[in-house]
Protein backbone atom coordinates (compact mmCIF):
# COMPACT_ATOMS: atom_id res chain seq x y z
CA UNK A 1 0.00 0.00 0.00
CA UNK A 2 3.13 2.08 1.07
CA UNK A 3 4.88 1.72 -2.09
CA UNK A 4 1.48 2.38 -4.17
CA UNK A 5 0.65 5.76 -2.06
CA UNK A 6 4.59 6.85 -2.65
CA UNK A 7 3.79 6.06 -6.41
CA UNK A 8 1.61 8.26 -6.82
CA UNK A 9 3.07 10.93 -5.33
CA UNK A 10 5.99 10.95 -7.32
CA UNK A 11 3.84 10.84 -10.38
CA UNK A 12 1.96 13.77 -9.36
CA UNK A 13 5.47 15.71 -9.27
CA UNK A 14 6.27 14.47 -12.35
CA UNK A 15 2.95 15.60 -13.59
CA UNK A 16 3.80 19.10 -12.15
CA UNK A 17 7.00 19.08 -13.53
CA UNK A 18 5.72 18.14 -17.06
CA UNK A 19 2.89 20.91 -16.92
CA UNK A 20 5.74 23.67 -15.95
CA UNK A 21 7.76 22.49 -18.40
CA UNK A 22 4.83 22.71 -21.14
CA UNK A 23 4.50 26.13 -20.31
CA UNK A 24 7.82 27.25 -20.57
CA UNK A 25 8.33 25.94 -23.51
CA UNK A 26 4.94 26.15 -25.23
CA UNK A 27 5.05 28.51 -28.18
CA UNK A 28 4.64 32.30 -28.06
CA UNK A 29 0.80 33.53 -26.85
CA UNK A 30 -0.78 34.37 -30.39
CA UNK A 31 -0.12 37.62 -31.65
CA UNK A 32 -1.66 37.09 -34.90
CA UNK A 33 -2.71 40.20 -36.72
CA UNK A 34 -5.63 40.32 -38.37
CA UNK A 35 -5.43 42.95 -41.59
CA UNK A 36 -8.95 43.64 -41.98
CA UNK A 37 -9.49 44.42 -38.14
CA UNK A 38 -6.36 46.90 -38.68
CA UNK A 39 -7.86 48.48 -41.81
CA UNK A 40 -11.39 48.58 -39.93
CA UNK A 41 -9.69 50.22 -36.77
CA UNK A 42 -7.45 52.43 -38.28
CA UNK A 43 -7.08 52.67 -42.35
CA UNK A 44 -4.52 52.69 -44.58
CA UNK A 45 -3.28 55.96 -42.90
CA UNK A 46 -2.55 53.71 -39.59
CA UNK A 47 -1.20 50.43 -41.88
CA UNK A 48 1.23 52.94 -43.66
CA UNK A 49 2.42 54.22 -40.05
CA UNK A 50 2.64 50.65 -38.76
CA UNK A 51 4.23 48.99 -41.75
CA UNK A 52 5.72 51.85 -43.92
CA UNK A 53 9.36 52.09 -42.40
CA UNK A 54 9.65 48.41 -42.95
CA UNK A 55 7.96 48.46 -46.51
CA UNK A 56 10.43 50.89 -47.59
CA UNK A 57 13.72 48.79 -46.17
CA UNK A 58 11.80 45.60 -47.62
CA UNK A 59 11.28 47.18 -51.05
CA UNK A 60 14.88 48.75 -51.09
CA UNK A 61 16.21 45.16 -50.04
CA UNK A 62 14.88 43.84 -53.03
CA UNK A 63 15.90 45.79 -55.47
CA UNK A 64 19.58 45.89 -54.06
CA UNK A 65 19.48 41.76 -54.07
CA UNK A 66 19.07 42.43 -57.95
CA UNK A 67 21.84 44.85 -58.08
CA UNK A 68 19.27 47.39 -58.94
CA UNK A 69 20.28 51.11 -56.84
CA UNK A 70 17.98 54.24 -57.20
CA UNK A 71 19.11 57.72 -56.85
CA UNK A 72 17.94 59.72 -53.85
CA UNK A 73 15.95 58.97 -50.55
CA UNK A 74 12.63 56.64 -50.74
CA UNK A 75 9.87 56.85 -48.15
CA UNK A 76 6.16 55.23 -47.74
CA UNK A 77 3.22 57.47 -47.53
CA UNK A 78 -0.51 56.66 -48.17
CA UNK A 79 -2.19 58.03 -50.98
CA UNK A 80 -5.11 60.39 -50.59
CA UNK A 81 -7.68 61.16 -53.13
CA UNK A 82 -8.13 64.47 -54.13
CA UNK A 83 -11.70 66.04 -53.50
CA UNK A 84 -13.22 62.99 -50.70
CA UNK A 85 -9.59 63.67 -48.89
CA UNK A 86 -9.63 59.49 -48.11
CA UNK A 87 -6.40 56.88 -47.63
CA UNK A 88 -7.10 54.70 -50.92
CA UNK A 89 -3.53 53.03 -50.81
CA UNK A 90 0.30 53.42 -50.26
CA UNK A 91 3.10 54.05 -52.55
CA UNK A 92 7.17 54.19 -52.40
CA UNK A 93 7.95 57.58 -53.34
CA UNK A 94 11.89 58.45 -54.32
CA UNK A 95 13.61 61.84 -54.98
CA UNK A 96 16.16 64.17 -53.57
CA UNK A 97 16.35 63.69 -49.59
CA UNK A 98 15.26 67.44 -49.23
CA UNK A 99 11.72 66.99 -51.14
CA UNK A 100 11.24 63.10 -49.78
CA UNK A 101 11.14 64.75 -46.28
CA UNK A 102 8.48 67.02 -46.75
CA UNK A 103 6.22 64.20 -48.77
CA UNK A 104 3.58 63.40 -46.35
CA UNK A 105 1.07 61.91 -48.98
CA UNK A 106 0.95 61.45 -52.50
CA UNK A 107 -2.74 62.97 -53.87
CA UNK A 108 -4.12 60.77 -56.46
CA UNK A 109 -5.99 62.26 -59.73
CA UNK A 110 -8.10 61.11 -61.86
CA UNK A 111 -7.32 61.62 -65.51
CA UNK A 112 -8.73 60.49 -68.70
CA UNK A 113 -6.68 60.99 -71.79
CA UNK A 114 -8.23 60.25 -75.17
CA UNK A 115 -11.16 57.90 -74.90
CA UNK A 116 -9.08 55.03 -73.76
CA UNK A 117 -6.70 55.72 -71.29
CA UNK A 118 -8.06 56.19 -67.58
CA UNK A 119 -5.40 57.25 -65.81
CA UNK A 120 -4.40 58.16 -61.52
CA UNK A 121 -2.13 61.11 -61.78
CA UNK A 122 -0.16 60.74 -58.82
CA UNK A 123 1.27 64.47 -57.04
CA UNK A 124 3.43 64.14 -53.71
CA UNK A 125 2.21 66.56 -51.12
CA UNK A 126 3.32 68.06 -48.05
CA UNK A 127 -0.30 66.87 -46.38
CA UNK A 128 -2.46 64.44 -45.98
CA UNK A 129 -5.56 66.27 -46.21
CA UNK A 130 -5.90 66.89 -49.38
CA UNK A 131 -9.94 68.54 -49.66
CA UNK A 132 -8.91 71.13 -52.45
CA UNK A 133 -8.32 70.51 -56.25
CA UNK A 134 -5.48 73.30 -56.20
CA UNK A 135 -2.96 71.44 -55.15
CA UNK A 136 1.12 71.97 -55.60
CA UNK A 137 3.33 68.50 -55.68
CA UNK A 138 6.52 68.38 -54.26
CA UNK A 139 9.09 68.85 -56.97
CA UNK A 140 11.37 66.59 -57.57
CA UNK A 141 9.50 63.15 -56.26
CA UNK A 142 8.12 60.70 -58.28
CA UNK A 143 6.36 57.09 -57.25
CA UNK A 144 8.85 54.19 -57.40
CA UNK A 145 6.57 51.50 -56.35
CA UNK A 146 2.67 50.83 -55.78
CA UNK A 147 1.69 49.31 -52.96
CA UNK A 148 -1.21 47.17 -53.13
CA UNK A 149 -3.10 46.29 -49.25
CA UNK A 150 -6.00 43.84 -49.59
CA UNK A 151 -9.15 45.35 -48.71
CA UNK B 1 4.60 -5.77 -6.92
CA UNK B 2 4.40 -7.70 -9.49
CA UNK B 3 6.27 -6.81 -12.84
CA UNK B 4 3.08 -6.89 -14.90
CA UNK B 5 1.84 -4.48 -12.16
CA UNK B 6 4.57 -2.38 -11.83
CA UNK B 7 4.72 -1.93 -15.76
CA UNK B 8 0.87 -0.75 -16.07
CA UNK B 9 1.62 1.29 -13.20
CA UNK B 10 4.63 2.94 -14.68
CA UNK B 11 2.54 3.40 -18.56
CA UNK B 12 -0.10 5.06 -16.47
CA UNK B 13 2.22 7.42 -15.59
CA UNK B 14 3.89 8.37 -18.85
CA UNK B 15 0.66 8.43 -20.31
CA UNK B 16 -0.43 11.25 -17.31
CA UNK B 17 2.96 13.04 -17.63
CA UNK B 18 2.61 13.69 -21.71
CA UNK B 19 -1.04 15.12 -20.78
CA UNK B 20 0.46 17.69 -18.44
CA UNK B 21 3.29 18.33 -20.69
CA UNK B 22 0.59 18.88 -23.75
CA UNK B 23 -1.88 20.62 -21.04
CA UNK B 24 1.22 23.03 -19.93
CA UNK B 25 2.05 23.46 -23.74
CA UNK B 26 -1.81 24.35 -24.17
CA UNK B 27 -2.07 26.62 -21.19
CA UNK B 28 0.81 28.38 -22.50
CA UNK B 29 -0.48 28.94 -26.49
CA UNK B 30 -3.71 30.18 -24.25
CA UNK B 31 -2.26 33.35 -22.60
CA UNK B 32 -2.94 36.55 -23.78
CA UNK B 33 -5.23 35.95 -26.70
CA UNK B 34 -6.95 38.90 -27.05
CA UNK B 35 -6.16 42.08 -29.24
CA UNK B 36 -2.76 42.96 -29.45
CA UNK B 37 -2.17 45.69 -27.98
CA UNK B 38 -1.16 48.19 -30.78
CA UNK B 39 0.84 51.31 -30.30
CA UNK B 40 -0.21 54.19 -32.21
CA UNK B 41 2.95 56.18 -33.04
CA UNK B 42 1.79 59.40 -34.34
CA UNK B 43 -1.26 59.80 -31.95
CA UNK B 44 0.70 63.19 -29.96
CA UNK B 45 1.35 64.38 -33.42
CA UNK B 46 -2.37 64.10 -34.32
CA UNK B 47 -3.28 65.52 -31.06
CA UNK B 48 -1.23 68.58 -31.83
CA UNK B 49 -2.90 68.80 -35.33
CA UNK B 50 -6.59 68.46 -34.13
CA UNK B 51 -8.83 71.05 -36.10
CA UNK B 52 -11.48 71.02 -33.63
CA UNK B 53 -11.16 72.24 -30.30
CA UNK B 54 -13.85 72.92 -26.86
CA UNK B 55 -13.75 75.75 -24.88
CA UNK B 56 -15.77 76.38 -21.64
CA UNK B 57 -17.49 79.11 -20.94
CA UNK B 58 -19.98 80.71 -18.95
CA UNK B 59 -23.11 82.85 -19.76
CA UNK B 60 -25.64 83.85 -17.20
CA UNK B 61 -24.49 81.61 -14.73
CA UNK B 62 -25.06 78.43 -16.98
CA UNK B 63 -22.19 76.37 -18.48
CA UNK B 64 -21.78 76.46 -22.39
CA UNK B 65 -19.83 74.07 -24.50
CA UNK B 66 -18.33 75.87 -27.13
CA UNK B 67 -16.91 73.85 -30.32
CA UNK B 68 -14.04 75.94 -32.64
CA UNK B 69 -11.99 75.43 -35.65
CA UNK B 70 -8.58 77.52 -35.71
CA UNK B 71 -10.09 79.29 -32.79
CA UNK B 72 -13.42 80.49 -34.80
CA UNK B 73 -16.46 79.51 -33.23
CA UNK B 74 -18.08 77.61 -35.22
CA UNK B 75 -21.19 75.59 -32.61
CA UNK B 76 -21.96 76.26 -29.14
CA UNK B 77 -24.23 73.56 -27.10
CA UNK B 78 -26.09 75.22 -23.71
CA UNK B 79 -28.20 72.18 -23.22
CA UNK B 80 -28.05 68.68 -21.27
CA UNK B 81 -29.17 65.78 -23.00
CA UNK B 82 -28.89 62.18 -22.05
CA UNK B 83 -27.43 63.14 -18.86
CA UNK B 84 -24.52 64.77 -20.41
CA UNK B 85 -23.69 68.02 -19.96
CA UNK B 86 -23.04 70.99 -22.59
CA UNK B 87 -19.37 70.85 -21.77
CA UNK B 88 -19.38 66.83 -21.75
CA UNK B 89 -21.72 66.67 -24.87
CA UNK B 90 -18.75 69.15 -26.96
CA UNK B 91 -16.18 67.00 -25.57
CA UNK B 92 -17.69 64.56 -27.17
CA UNK B 93 -18.81 66.04 -30.19
CA UNK B 94 -14.84 67.59 -31.05
CA UNK B 95 -13.81 64.41 -30.63
CA UNK B 96 -16.00 62.58 -33.16
CA UNK B 97 -15.37 65.84 -35.75
CA UNK B 98 -11.32 65.01 -35.40
CA UNK B 99 -11.71 61.65 -35.43
CA UNK B 100 -14.13 61.57 -38.98
CA UNK B 101 -11.45 64.46 -40.26
CA UNK B 102 -8.64 62.07 -39.46
CA UNK B 103 -10.69 58.96 -41.11
CA UNK B 104 -10.38 61.11 -44.28
CA UNK B 105 -13.60 62.64 -44.29
CA UNK B 106 -13.79 65.70 -46.68
CA UNK B 107 -15.78 68.76 -45.28
CA UNK B 108 -18.31 68.33 -47.68
CA UNK B 109 -19.09 65.53 -46.51
CA UNK B 110 -20.92 67.05 -43.14
CA UNK B 111 -24.53 67.57 -43.97
CA UNK B 112 -27.64 67.79 -41.79
CA UNK B 113 -30.11 64.52 -41.98
CA UNK B 114 -32.76 63.10 -39.72
CA UNK B 115 -31.37 60.19 -37.91
CA UNK B 116 -33.35 57.94 -35.79
CA UNK B 117 -35.54 60.84 -35.87
CA UNK B 118 -33.50 63.89 -34.46
CA UNK B 119 -32.33 66.10 -36.55
CA UNK B 120 -28.22 65.87 -36.68
CA UNK B 121 -25.24 66.71 -37.93
CA UNK B 122 -23.87 63.81 -39.97
CA UNK B 123 -20.11 62.77 -41.56
CA UNK B 124 -20.30 59.75 -43.44
CA UNK B 125 -23.69 58.68 -42.26
CA UNK B 126 -22.42 59.03 -38.43
CA UNK B 127 -23.98 61.44 -36.01
CA UNK B 128 -21.20 63.99 -34.99
CA UNK B 129 -24.12 66.26 -32.86
CA UNK B 130 -27.75 66.11 -32.07
CA UNK B 131 -30.00 69.40 -32.67
CA UNK B 132 -31.87 68.36 -29.63
CA UNK B 133 -35.62 70.92 -29.27
CA UNK B 134 -34.72 72.17 -26.54
CA UNK B 135 -31.30 73.49 -27.83
CA UNK B 136 -33.55 74.94 -30.95
CA UNK B 137 -35.86 76.46 -29.07
CA UNK B 138 -33.63 78.47 -27.12
CA UNK B 139 -31.76 79.59 -30.13
CA UNK B 140 -35.39 80.49 -31.74
CA UNK B 141 -35.40 78.54 -34.41
CA UNK B 142 -36.23 74.40 -35.24
CA UNK B 143 -33.95 71.29 -34.86
CA UNK B 144 -34.04 71.29 -38.70
CA UNK B 145 -32.76 74.56 -39.29
CA UNK B 146 -30.54 74.67 -36.29
CA UNK B 147 -28.70 71.56 -37.55
CA UNK B 148 -28.41 72.79 -41.22
CA UNK B 149 -26.42 75.60 -39.53
CA UNK B 150 -24.13 74.34 -37.66
CA UNK B 151 -23.60 71.68 -40.46
CA UNK B 152 -22.57 74.54 -42.90
CA UNK B 153 -20.92 76.43 -39.98
CA UNK B 154 -18.63 73.35 -39.25
CA UNK B 155 -18.18 72.09 -42.82
CA UNK B 156 -17.07 76.52 -44.15
CA UNK B 157 -14.69 76.19 -41.28
CA UNK B 158 -12.89 73.14 -42.17
CA UNK B 159 -12.72 73.57 -45.51
CA UNK B 160 -10.74 76.91 -44.77
CA UNK B 161 -8.43 74.85 -42.56
CA UNK B 162 -7.86 72.28 -45.31
CA UNK B 163 -7.26 75.07 -47.82
CA UNK B 164 -5.00 76.78 -45.57
CA UNK B 165 -2.83 73.67 -44.60
CA UNK B 166 -2.12 72.91 -48.03
CA UNK B 167 -1.11 76.25 -49.23
CA UNK B 168 1.22 76.43 -46.39
CA UNK B 169 2.56 73.25 -47.30
CA UNK B 170 2.99 73.83 -50.70
CA UNK B 171 4.62 77.57 -50.67
CA UNK B 172 7.02 75.47 -48.29
CA UNK B 173 7.68 73.27 -51.15
CA UNK B 174 8.02 75.79 -53.64
CA UNK B 175 10.35 78.27 -51.72
CA UNK B 176 13.08 75.22 -50.86
CA UNK B 177 13.72 73.85 -53.63
CA UNK B 178 14.93 74.87 -57.57
CA UNK B 179 16.15 71.88 -59.66
CA UNK B 180 19.64 72.15 -61.51
CA UNK B 181 17.64 71.24 -64.57
CA UNK B 182 14.06 72.20 -65.97
CA UNK B 183 11.89 69.06 -65.61
CA UNK B 184 10.07 67.32 -68.09
CA UNK B 185 7.18 64.37 -68.18
CA UNK B 186 5.94 61.91 -71.16
CA UNK B 187 3.92 59.27 -70.90
CA UNK B 188 5.64 55.40 -71.62
CA UNK B 189 4.45 51.97 -71.76
CA UNK B 190 4.75 50.03 -68.62
CA UNK B 191 6.17 46.43 -69.16
CA UNK B 192 6.05 43.55 -67.25
CA UNK B 193 10.23 43.04 -66.41
CA UNK B 194 10.03 39.07 -65.66
CA UNK B 195 7.55 38.28 -69.11
CA UNK B 196 8.54 41.88 -71.12
CA UNK B 197 4.24 42.00 -71.38
CA UNK B 198 2.47 45.90 -71.68
CA UNK B 199 0.95 46.22 -68.64
CA UNK B 200 -0.73 49.99 -69.03
CA UNK B 201 1.60 53.62 -69.40
CA UNK B 202 3.20 55.67 -66.79
CA UNK B 203 3.64 59.07 -66.77
CA UNK B 204 7.28 59.67 -65.87
CA UNK B 205 8.98 62.67 -64.73
CA UNK B 206 12.53 64.28 -64.26
CA UNK B 207 15.18 66.55 -65.55
CA UNK B 208 14.47 67.01 -69.15
CA UNK B 209 17.75 65.33 -70.19
CA UNK B 210 17.11 62.18 -68.45
CA UNK B 211 13.08 62.04 -69.18
CA UNK B 212 14.34 61.86 -72.88
CA UNK B 213 16.10 58.70 -72.12
CA UNK B 214 13.34 56.83 -71.06
CA UNK B 215 11.56 54.70 -73.28
CA UNK B 216 9.39 52.47 -70.88
CA UNK B 217 9.00 51.71 -67.23
CA UNK B 218 9.72 48.10 -65.95
CA UNK B 219 7.45 46.48 -63.15
CA UNK B 220 8.78 44.24 -61.02
CA UNK B 221 6.22 42.53 -58.50
CA UNK B 222 7.02 41.46 -55.47
CA UNK B 223 5.17 40.37 -51.82
CA UNK B 224 5.65 41.90 -48.33
CA UNK B 225 4.56 39.27 -46.13
CA UNK B 226 2.56 37.28 -48.26
CA UNK B 227 -0.51 39.97 -47.54
CA UNK B 228 0.83 43.07 -48.96
CA UNK B 229 1.73 43.29 -53.34
CA UNK B 230 3.79 45.46 -54.23
CA UNK B 231 4.59 46.78 -58.05
CA UNK B 232 8.11 48.45 -58.15
CA UNK B 233 8.42 51.03 -61.11
CA UNK B 234 11.83 51.38 -62.90
CA UNK B 235 12.49 53.91 -65.91
CA UNK B 236 14.40 51.94 -68.29
CA UNK B 237 16.40 53.52 -71.26
CA UNK B 238 14.94 50.73 -73.90
CA UNK B 239 11.50 49.49 -74.85
CA UNK B 240 11.75 45.71 -73.90
CA UNK B 241 13.57 44.96 -70.32
CA UNK B 242 16.56 43.16 -71.14
CA UNK B 243 18.20 40.84 -68.72
CA UNK B 244 20.13 43.84 -67.27
CA UNK B 245 17.87 46.78 -66.68
CA UNK B 246 18.84 50.08 -68.17
CA UNK B 247 17.88 51.86 -65.52
CA UNK B 248 17.68 55.90 -65.89
CA UNK B 249 18.62 57.54 -62.45
CA UNK B 250 16.66 60.60 -61.73
CA UNK B 251 13.18 60.21 -63.38
CA UNK B 252 10.21 58.80 -61.78
CA UNK B 253 6.62 57.81 -61.69
CA UNK B 254 3.95 60.77 -61.21
CA UNK B 255 1.36 59.12 -63.34
CA UNK B 256 -0.25 55.39 -64.07
CA UNK B 257 -3.11 54.46 -66.74
CA UNK B 258 -4.78 51.73 -67.92
CA UNK B 259 -5.88 51.21 -71.72
CA UNK B 260 -9.51 50.13 -71.56
CA UNK B 261 -9.72 47.81 -74.43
Amino acid sequence: MKVVRRHHQRTALICMAAFLTGVALGPSPSRAIDLGDIIKAGGIGFLVTQFGQEIDGFVNKVMGQRGIEREGMTKVVPVVRVGSGTAVGAVQVVGPESQVKQVQAVAELELKIGNRVRARGLIPVTTKKVATSAIKGVGGVGVSANIKFPL
Amino acid sequence: MRWSQRARAWGGTVVAVLVSLACGILFRSMLHTGSPSVVFADKSAEAKTDPVEVKAMTVDGKEVGVITVNDREVLRLTTTLAGLSPLERANIVARRVNTAVAGGIAPADIQAKQMNGMWSVTAANKVLVTADPEEARRGGTTPAAQARTWADSLSKSLEKQHVSSDQAGSQHAATVWKPEEPYDDKWVPIVSALEGLKLGVARVNGPRSKVKLVQAVAQIETHFKDFVEIDVYLPISTNVPGEKLDIVKGAAVTGLGDIEL
